[in-house]
């Protein structure tokens, strides 16, 4: 009996644009392509940075073909806040999705 | 009953980091603090005061008390831009304020910078800093008079 193929990427688009909100992406510098609004999970959950400054983990989750060439230094601006995505961000092939790490771009 | 000379250093320090208020950390100056700054208190300066070295001085067993107090400026910043030029303009303005000729220290003899360490982390929404500032403190009590510096 041949295994079930399950499409994994279908799946976490399904959850990305149910639980997801629009965010305009800008490559980074040397990345062709256009800012375009996207549809991503925001997260910025508090965090203690060092044991004594208060501060929060933003991070965007999204599908990896509607950001493409994603890398440090694309930002994702949320609410009309613009975020930078911290170098590295993490592709997971199988499902087709990208968390990237965000800090802020200015004060 | 006073307080032990420890108490006054302390607050001579905090005093001399805030009046007047230092360009970079302003009046943010805490004594004593355990609990995280929040980002308003940024640049903000810890101040504590750690290990002593006692010694009985030359005088014998009624002597006086040679105490040698490590004194704890840790500051606290972030910054998108550098991290170093930053630590360095906070350490120029501490370094000028604790250790310029005439600066009350509460009982203090001498005060001297004995190290300066850092931690450092990318994590959060901006890169932040601790950079702890070692300050060594010299003074002297009288044996069973802590309360008061000779």
């Amino acid at each position: 009996m041949a295994d079930a193929v399950i499409d994994w990427a279908k799946h976490a688009r399904a959850i990305v644009s149910r639980l997801g909100r629009p965010a305009v992406y800008t490559p980074a510098a040397g990345v062709s392509g256009s800012p375009v609004t996207v549809r991503g999970i925001f997260r910025r959950p508090y965090q203690r940075i060092l044991d004594m400054a208060e501060s929060s983990d933003p991070s965007f989750f999204c599908m990896v073909a509607d950001v493409p060439g994603i890398k440090g230094g694309a930002t994702f601006t949320v609410d009309a806040v613009v975020w930078r995505v911290k170098p590295s961000p993490e592709v997971e092939p199988v499902g087709g999705t990208v968390f990237a790490k965000l800090e802020k771009t200015g004060a | 009953m006073p307080d032990h000379v420890r108490k006054p250093i302390r607050a001579a320090v905090v005093t001399a980091l805030t009046v007047p208020p230092l360009a970079t950390t302003g009046n943010r100056a805490f004594p004593g603090r355990v609990y995280p700054l929040e980002v308003p208190e940024l640049p903000g300066l810890l101040v504590y005061t750690g290990d002593e070295d006692v010694q009985t001085g030359s005088q014998g067993v009624h002597g006086h008390q040679e105490r040698e107090l490590e004194i704890f400026v840790e500051a606290v910043f972030q910054d998108l831009a550098s991290l170093d030029d930053l630590g360095d303009t906070i350490l120029k303005e501490v370094e000028t304020a604790l250790l310029a000729p005439g600066v009350p220290l509460g009982g203090l003899k001498r005060l001297r910078l004995k190290r300066i360490e850092h931690d450092r982390s990318g994590e959060g929404e901006k890169p932040t800093e601790r950079m702890r500032m070692i300050f060594s403190g010299f003074y002297q009590t009288a044996r069973g008079a802590p309360t008061t510096a000779l």
